[in-house]
């Protein structure tokens, strides 16, 4: 066989379709061509399907070749920038013989910096829809969907919004047999979104981490992958009773990555899902007048999901107003599923349905065009069936025109956000220049004020000018000072966490190593990269003794900072996403983020170092103003022994889970934004 | 005219830190030439709705839009507008070219 290597495959995830390379071609003309194979005796048995196309081995080689040489010439001009800085301060600092306390302070200033930019390249692994789960636990699954069935006497309804991040999707028709129901399909041909047979019998799905389930190896087996398992469903069952005698006596998956909704047209409803046993399990709309929501956790097992979801909570509360047959119309379920629909340019709702079960009509919605559905018949779409086709092209051309208006306005809001975050670096440019004329502090004020500025931009270098110009005010302006001091590494590490949690594999579900992520490394930043080094330069004092002596202090500067960055931070990065997606610069958006939770986390500070600078502990303020401006400041920095902060370290502790508590509650505010 | 040493300029740190900064933009520059646009670059090479599926025995018209390397491909398991196929992992016997 020529060409043909048997590990030399693809498959959709669900191995549904399982193709292996048997031939190379070359196509040396543009054209239409004709593919036809028969075989040599003429026989029509058995029927095997080829597939024409790209080369995907060349095809993966190609984009391998091109993003490698991409990152490495990037990284190549950004440590190379980094590497003739360093040289040039080095030189200088030699040349000027001033010691090595600025070459050192410029070293930080480039570490920091790089830090900062290792957020430049990456594009976001997976096509830019996860946000962390502390930051959106309602948006971190893969295909978000919402799915309702809501029944008033005899009215029924069945809605599913398709919420993802491509452009269209496709329309397809089984016209059905004698021994199998037709039905209408929505979603990709190897993997169907949502599916209406000429019973009434709905289906829709939503995605889910994956869990094990019991597939009962003994029961009758199931040809075909993962997203066929609803396809035979439909073709087989007319009722939600029925199918789950299918699922009782079907083999089922090993592995469930969805929970599966399906409704009647009688108003029964049933979700099925992985259990918390391991077994199938099914979750009922009550019998009679009422309504079964489902979205991104698993109703059997929320911890399966994400769970709070304000899809959900929002769905549930309009859905639990519906009181009465007359409330229950098309619009008023069309409401609830615009309601809970999706507008971020890093996923978005690709289209709503709704559908009318007992009148076998489905309304369809382009693209969040809420007021421009069109009507589908089900039993005329199946008497009538035309060919398969992108869902785009059933809406008229005025719909079409308004849908992509409305995809390059939410596509713009990247851009803009963008321009946000080069506007910011440019004032962090200008704000080091202006510390550089402007401030001129001495050698010892550089090593507090120069990393504040870098990363604090002009809130940092305000933070200077206030110092300066009340510096006769004391106790308040020096706990001001430390306040200011400390914030650096927590900002830099605060980021540098939501990029390790975002851009590292297996992070985003795992909700504890994301907590390590969030403390150990602001902690890990201000405790072995920032303080000690600095300081112990600062006063001639050794790195590891400056390092113990610090670590109570850090351990209560790290709480305090990160209490007012995570209880700021956490909404504002929940909004920043929401609104503008995720782009290879959401690193600048983060950092002025960062830098306005600083300023609540600068609040908590002040009052713990108003209390530390009362009794003689200072560090930073000693350096840059006391005595470092004009003498030395070696006996002034002085920090507090266990016994003295112990019970500023619990508290610390304290104020810490009611800042991350008050982040959480802030995002579950601002989940629902658009 | 004397031998004093000439100390260089404070003003080159100011310098020295803006080279990072410039470095940063132009590694940005260089990833949004690429970055951006790879998800969709990716999606749009390696989607399996690239292929044209061919029931056999059986012909499909297919447009190969830019000349270069194709391949055909054996789908021993498949789905063709909602019908499953089922078929020996192993292809059947394709003629010599």
């Amino acid at each position: 066989m020529s060409d043909y290597v048997e590990t030399n495959t693809y498959a959709t995830k669900d191995r549904g379709r399982v193709g292996v390379l048997i031939r190379s071609i070359t196509i040396d003309e543009p054209d239409i061509y004709t593919f036809s194979c028969h075989y040599a005796d003429g026989r029509s048995q058995p029927q095997v399907v080829l597939a024409v196309g790209p080369n995907f081995m060349w095809e993966f080689f190609g984009i391998a070749a091109r993003t490698v040489v991409t990152a490495a010439a990037g990284l190549a001009v950004l440590l190379g920038s980094g590497a003739v800085a360093a040289v040039v301060v080095i030189i200088v600092a030699v040349k000027r013989r001033r010691g090595s306390s600025i070459a050192l302070v410029a070293c930080l200033t480039l570490a920091v910096l790089l830090i900062m930019s290792s957020g430049c390249g990456p594009a976001q692994p997976g096509g830019g829809q996860n946000t962390p789960v502390l930051l959106s636990r309602g948006d971190s699954v893969p295909r978000h969907c919402t799915v309702f069935t809501v029944s008033q006497g005899d009215r029924v309804f069945f809605a599913g919004n398709d919420d993802w991040h491509e452009r269209d999707s496709t329309y397809w028709i089984d016209p059905g047999s004698d021994t199998r129901y037709g039905a209408i399909y929505f979603g990709e041909r190897d993997n169907v979104q949502q599916g209406f047979n000429e019973k009434g019998l709905a289906y829709d799905s939503n995605g889910l981490p994956e869990a094990p389930v019991r597939s009962h190896a003994g029961r009758k087996p199931v040809y075909g992958g993962y997203t066929s398992y609803p396809i035979q469903i439909l073709r087989e069952c007319a009722t939600v009773q029925e199918v789950i005698a299918w699922v009782q006596e079907h083999q089922w998956h090993q592995i469930m990555h969805d929970q599966l909704h399906f409704a009647d047209a009688t108003g029964d409803a049933v979700v099925i899902s992985a259990g918390p046993d391991g077994q199938v399990a099914f979750t009922r709309k009550p019998a009679g007048d009422g309504f079964l929501v489902s979205t991104n956790f698993n109703l059997a097992n929320p911890g399966n999901g994400s769970y709070p979801c304000w899809r959900y909570a929002r769905a549930e509360r309009m859905l639990s107003k519906i009181q009465s047959e007359g409330e229950l119309t098309t619009e008023t379920a069309a409401a609830v599923a615009d309601a809970v629909h999706v507008e971020s340019p890093s996923g978005w709702t690709i289209y709503s349905v709704v559908a009318d079960l007992p009148g076998r009509l489905v309304y369809v919605y382009y693209l969040f065009q809420y007021d421009a559905p069109i009507v589908l018949s089900i039993d005329e779409e199946i008497a009538r069936p035309r060919p398969s086709r992108p869902l785009s092209a059933l809406f008229p051309e005025d719909t079409q025109r308004r849908a992509d208006r409305a995809y390059e306005q939410l596509m713009a809001r990247t851009a803009r956000c963008d321009a946000v975050g080069f506007t910011w670096l440019g004032l962090i440019a200008l704000s080091l220049v202006a510390l550089l004329i402007v401030g001129r502090p001495a050698r010892r004020g550089l090593i507090v004020w120069l990393p504040v500025v870098v990363v604090l931009g002009p809130l940092g270098l305000l933070a200077r000018l206030l110092a300066r110009r009340f510096a006769a005010r004391g106790r308040r302006i020096s706990a001001f000072v430390e306040a200011v001091g400390d914030l650096p590494p927590y900002v830099v590490g605060i980021v540098a966490a939501l990029l390790t949690v975002v851009f590292v594999p297996g992070l985003m579900q795992n909700q504890l190593l994301q907590l390590v992520a969030f403390y150990g490394i602001p902690l890990a930043a201000g405790l072995f990269l920032y303080q000690p080094p600095l300081l112990a330069r600062a006063t001639g004092d050794g790195y590891t003794r400056t390092l113990l002596r610090r670590v109570p202090t850090v351990l209560v500067s790290t709480n305090l900072a990160l209490a007012g960055l995570l209880a700021v931070g956490l909404p504002l990065i929940q909004w920043q996403v929401n609104t503008c997606g995720i782009s290879p610069w959401i690193v600048l958006a983060w950092w002025i983020i960062a830098v306005l939770g600083a300023l609540m986390g600068g609040l908590l500070l002040c009052a713990y170092h108003a209390w530390a600078v009362g009794r003689g502990f200072t560090a930073w303020s000693a350096l840059p103003w006391r005595t470092g401006e004009a003498g030395d400041g070696r006996e002034t920095v002085s920090s507090p022994p266990w016994r003295r902060l112990w019970h500023w370290v619990l508290l610390s502790f304290a104020v810490l889970v009611a800042g991350v508590a008050v982040g959480v509650w802030g995002t579950t505010l601002v989940a629902g934004l658009r | 005219m004397g031998d004093r040493k000439v100390r260089p300029s404070g003003w080159i740190y100011a310098g020295a830190a803006l080279i990072p900064l410039l470095g940063c933009l132009i590694a940005m520059v260089i990833a949004h030439q690429w970055f951006p646009g790879l998800p969709g670059t990716w999606q749009a090479k390696m989607s399996l709705e690239n292929l044209t599926q061919v029931v056999v025995p059986g012909s499909q018209d297919t447009t190969f839009a830019e000349s270069g390397a194709y391949a055909v491909y054996y789908e021993y398991r498949s789905v063709v507008d909602g019908v499953v196929y089922t078929s020996s992992e192993t292809p059947p016997p394709w003629p010599a070219p």
